[in-house]
Parts: structure tokens; C-alpha cells; sequence
């Protein structure tokens, strides 16, 4: 009996963990290029200021705003940096005059809408919310 | 005094309009039609920090530009500063970045920290004209910004020496190309730099200069892997000051007096001759750095040297390790700092017995003002840093220090080399924008 309510708690937590977590597609402008991309390459692409697509092209990320669940969410897969943390590395590429962190969209709908206007841009969305007008490079779990 | 608290008010101001700019401005996205950067943008940066050491004898200073080393009593000279930022950008290729700077621990005198002109030549390739961050360390391109920093400030004791050269007048070219799954970036500058600085005994004050430098930084990164190698030589560190002035007109004096013994004298003559403005040198700094930063895990080690190509200055070998792990808001963190500086000769003035007394009295002088540019000393220390709301930080820092030579000796009577062990317990409150 006590064998049995640990499984049925342990399963309930594997349920809720799933639950939460989002699938998030990394999307590009439908004119790239790239195919599919490393996550390696993908946090390049966003955290160095003046990086390039694969060949050369200019990039263009674009983030959500500092607060934005889906935001920290990304850096977390992407780099397994918190919040606290990436706040504290744009700081240093704000202050040392080296560069700048990654243009703000206001919503999901506005990334779709940047992303697939702007040539050489990269954002990211919930995977259910990519359409047609943009590319999917790769899909953070 | 007036004048301290005019300085004051500029920076409440200062502080009031990076305040004023992130209850307007934080977060504003960009408007829909915009692809790509276009317009000013203010940024904010402030620390208050209040430090004190358990040695009344024995005190350290951030940088040599500090005014009053901290004693054994609460200071907010160490850390506190506050800066603004303001940066313009075309939209297309150019943008224009200007930042302020002013530490209590040099009055609140306002200093211009960047003002440089960015000029995007290729999407690889960038150069900047103008005042630019110091590359010559892996952080001394954020010395002043306690936010960007995990810990309380850089250990002391890789930093303190540099800290006052922390920005250069001149130019860079920097480069930077994706391979496989790396980042290469090369930055090569040129320029100089200037400083005010302030001896540990408070005895007299400096004028530093570094004319004529070049150098080159090496980057590679890859997602959590930063390495680093840099190189910066400045061909004409020169220091001076009315002491300096005097000392050399007695160098020269004493070299007259020993060709009026005698001509087979000439060599020392010229030797004492060469003998002025001892601490100026042809400086080079070298940094190789790596940062790791593993999922919620920090990790940096840091190698430095200071080499001088005057023999009795000697070279400054640093190195710095550093661990963070943040859970959640909270990061919790260790470091472990030590610099040696080791000379390879000592500086001796060898004249005819009749001018012994006079060239010793040189000879002493000259020595102190080299100790008084040695930092030797090593840390190990222990703080935490709280991300308690967003842009702002809370961190406590514990660090036990041994120093060589201290750093200020409170009484001028006790003036002397002799090994300091003490303790610094250190607040500070970070803000950004």
C-alpha cells in the first residue's frame, strides 16, 4: 500500500512536470537558408550582439519582454541560465559598450509577425503557435 | 565641502533620471514597424556599497584613483558609484554610446567613462573611435558596474592594480566569425590612458600615463564557454608628480657631483642619469581568462601578468578563480585571489664614498616610491548574491585578506613592510537599468 502511493505520487509529479513544460519552436524568416540548427548555434545567434547566421547573413533576434514566463523559459533550455542570471549578463554587454541585447516584441503574435517580416530574424514561440509564415529551425524540449 | 555636495545633488540627479527612465521606459517593446535599432536609450547603473576591514593599519582601495583606503570602519568608498548611459543608434550602421561615472571613493568627481563612435564597416566587422572600455582583464570592462558582476567587486587582488585603467582613448577593430560551433572574435586597439594616482600612504599623488597602446583580445566562445587571451603593450608608462620632479633633480645632481670627482666616472654619471622618473616603464599587460557557465553554475579562472622592462619594478603575476551557483534567486559564491610581484634585481646606486650618504638618501627614496606601487597579497572569500526584485541585487561578501605590503598604514610613524592579515566584510545594493 505504501509501495503504491509513492508510485501514484511520483507519476502525479512526471503528469504536472509535463504538463508545464513547453515545447518551443525557434523560428526563423521563411527566406533562411539554415534547415536546422544546433542550440549551441541558436545561443550564439542570440547572446552575441553583431553574431551571423551560419554563411554569413546578419541576424536579427528578437526576444519577449524581461518578465515574460515564455522568456525565461527559452534562456533556461537554452542555456540553463535563470532570469536573475541573464539580466546580470546583458548588463555586462550594456555597460562595457560591447553591444546589445536582442530587440523586444510585446507577444507571441507580434514574434510571428516580426519574424516573418524581417529578413535575417530569429525568435522563438510555443510550438502550437508557429504558422506558416515562418521557419522552424529547431524545437527546444 | 560645498563642492563635495554640489557633486552630490549631480549625482542624486543623475540617479533620479535612471530612475525616472525605467518607470517610463523599462520594458517598452519596440514598435511593430521597427526592424532594427533606431533612436537614444538611457541606461541606469548604481551601486551602494559600505565596506570595513578588522585592521586599523592595514587598508585597501578598489582602484589606485581611490582617495581614502578603507580602514576598520564602515565606508562606502570601496563600492559605491553610480553611472548613466545614453546611446544613439542610426538604425543602420552607426551608434554613438556616452557613460558617466562617479565613485565616492574619488568625491562623486563626474568621469567619462565611454564616448565612443561604433561604426558597423561589415555584419563581421566593427570599429569604434573614442573613449571604449579597457580590454586589458577579463572584467575591466565592467569594473564599475556591481549589477553585471556576481560578486561584491573583482578580487582585489588581480583587479586593484588595473582597476584605474578602465577605459582607453583611442580606437578598436573587432572581428567576429562563427566556426563549427564556435565564435571567433579578435579586437584588435590602440590608444591611451590617464589617471590620477593616489599612493597608499596618501603621501602624494600621481599623474599616470599610459601613452602608445597597442594590443590584441582573442575570444572564442560557445554557448557556455568563454575563453579569452589577451594582449596590450604600452610603450611609455610614465608617472609623474612634484616629488618625482624632485627626486630627478637630485638624480641629476648627484650625477654632476660624480663627474666633478673625477672622468673615469662618466658610466655611473650616466647610469644615476637613467635613474630618473624610476617608475616609468614600457608596461605589458597579459590576461588569459576562461568562464564557464554550466547550467545555474559560474566558474572563471583568470591568469594575469604585468610585466615592466625595468628591472627593479619587476613583474605582477595574478590569477583569480571564482565559483557561483545560482538557485533560483539566490547565488552563493566563492573566490580565491593571489598576486606576487617579483623583481629581478634591486636598484642600487654605487658612487665614490664622499657622495654615499646623499646617493643612499636617493636610493631610499626611490625604493619606497616602487613599494608603494606593490599590491602583493592574496584572498579568499565567501558572499551571496540575492536577486530579490528585478534589476536590483543585494550582495554580502566575507574575505580574508593577507597582504605583503599593506596597502595604507594608518599611522605614517609605523611606515613599513610587514605581512597584514586581516578580514573585510562588505554590503552592497545593485541597481540597473
Amino acid at each position: 500500500m505504501y509501495r503504491l502511493r509513492h508510485t501514484m505520487l511520483a507519476a502525479w509529479f512526471l503528469l504536472c512536470a509535463n504538463a508545464r513544460a513547453t515545447e518551443i519552436a525557434v523560428i526563423a524568416h521563411p527566406d533562411t537558408s539554415v534547415a536546422s540548427i544546433s542550440v549551441t548555434t541558436i545561443a550564439n545567434l542570440f547572446l552575441v550582439s553583431n553574431a551571423s547566421w551560419p554563411g554569413g547573413a546578419v541576424v536579427i533576434p528578437y526576444d519577449l519582454p524581461d518578465g515574460s514566463t515564455l522568456r525565461s523559459e527559452f534562456y533556461e533550455k537554452l542555456t540553463g541560465r535563470s532570469a536573475p542570471q541573464m539580466r546580470l549578463y546583458w548588463a555586462r554587454i550594456i555597460f562595457s559598450g560591447s553591444g546589445a541585447p536582442p530587440l523586444q516584441v510585446e507577444s507571441t503574435p507580434a514574434m510571428l509577425q516580426r519574424v516573418a517580416a524581417t529578413r535575417g530574424a530569429i525568435g522563438y514561440v510555443p510550438r502550437e503557435q508557429v504558422d506558416n509564415r515562418v521557419k522552424v529551425i529547431a524545437i527546444l524540449h | 565641502m560645498a563642492l563635495r555636495c554640489a557633486r552630490v545633488v549631480i549625482v542624486g540627479a543623475l540617479f533620479s533620471l535612471g530612475i525616472t527612465a525605467r518607470s517610463d521606459a523599462s520594458d517598452t517593446p519596440a514598435p511593430p514597424d521597427e526592424a532594427t535599432r533606431r533612436g537614444a536609450a538611457l541606461h541606469g547603473f548604481a551601486t551602494l556599497g559600505a565596506a570595513r576591514g578588522t585592521d586599523e593599519r592595514s587598508g585597501v582601495v578598489h582602484s589606485f584613483s581611490q582617495k581614502r583606503p578603507t580602514f576598520d570602519r564602515w565606508s562606502v568608498d570601496l563600492d559605491t558609484v553610480v553611472g548613466g548611459q545614453l546611446e544613439w543608434r542610426s538604425g543602420g550602421a552607426h551608434t554613438l554610446i556616452v557613460q558617466g561615472v562617479a565613485r565616492a571613493g574619488t568625491d562623486f568627481e563626474p568621469d567619462l567613462a565611454l564616448a565612443f563612435w561604433r561604426f558597423q564597416l561589415a555584419p563581421q566587422v566593427a570599429l569604434r573611435l573614442g573613449r571604449i572600455a579597457s580590454p586589458l582583464f577579463y572584467d575591466t570592462d565592467i569594473i564599475n558596474v556591481g549589477y553585471a558582476n556576481t560578486m561584491v567587486r573583482s578580487p582585489l587582488a588581480t583587479y586593484t592594480k588595473i582597476n584605474a585603467i578602465d577605459h582607453l582613448d583611442g580606437a578598436d577593430l573587432s572581428f567576429m566569425t562563427p566556426v563549427r560551433r564556435w565564435l571567433i572574435g579578435a579586437q584588435l586597439f590602440a590608444g591611451q590612458a590617464t589617471y590620477d594616482h593616489y599612493t597608499w600612504d596618501n603621501a602624494s599623488v600621481l599623474r599616470a600615463r599610459a601613452d602608445d597602446i597597442r594590443g590584441i583580445a582573442l575570444t572564442a566562445v560557445s554557448n557556455d564557454l568563454k575563453i579569452r587571451l589577451s594582449h596590450t603593450a604600452s610603450e611609455r608608462f610614465s608617472m609623474r608628480s612634484r616629488d618625482i620632479e624632485r627626486l630627478n633633480e637630485a638624480l641629476v645632481a648627484l650625477a654632476g657631483n660624480v663627474r666633478m670627482l673625477s672622468s673615469a666616472h662618466e658610466r655611473q654619471a650616466e647610469y644615476i642619469e637613467s635613474l630618473q622618473n624610476p617608475l616609468d616603464s614600457r608596461a605589458v599587460y597579459t590576461s588569459l581568462s576562461a568562464a564557464w557557465s554550466p547550467h545555474r553554475w559560474h566558474l572563471l579562472a583568470e591568469w594575469t601578468r604585468l610585466s615592466s622592462d625595468r628591472p627593479w619594478v619587476g613583474n605582477t603575476d595574478a590569477w583569480q578563480l571564482v565559483m557561483a551557483r545560482a538557485t533560483g534567486e539566490v547565488t552563493p559564491y566563492g573566490f580565491v585571489s593571489r598576486q606576487t610581484t617579483r623583481r629581478s634585481s634591486s636598484m642600487s646606486i654605487n658612487v665614490p664614498a664622499a657622495l654615499a650618504p646623499y646617493a643612499a638618501t636617493i636610493q631610499a627614496t626611490i625604493e619606497r616610491d616602487i613599494e608603494r606601487t606593490d599590491l602583493s597579497m592574496r584572498t579568499l572569500g565567501v558572499g551571496v548574491r540575492w536577486d530579490f526584485a528585478k534589476n536590483w541585487a543585494l550582495k554580502l561578501q566575507a574575505e580574508r585578506l593577507v597582504q605583503d605590503v599593506p596597502l595604507a598604514l594608518a599611522d605614517p610613524a609605523t611606515q613599513s613592510r610587514s605581512r597584514s592579515n586581516s578580514a573585510l566584510f562588505s554590503i552592497a545594493l545593485d541597481w540597473m537599468h
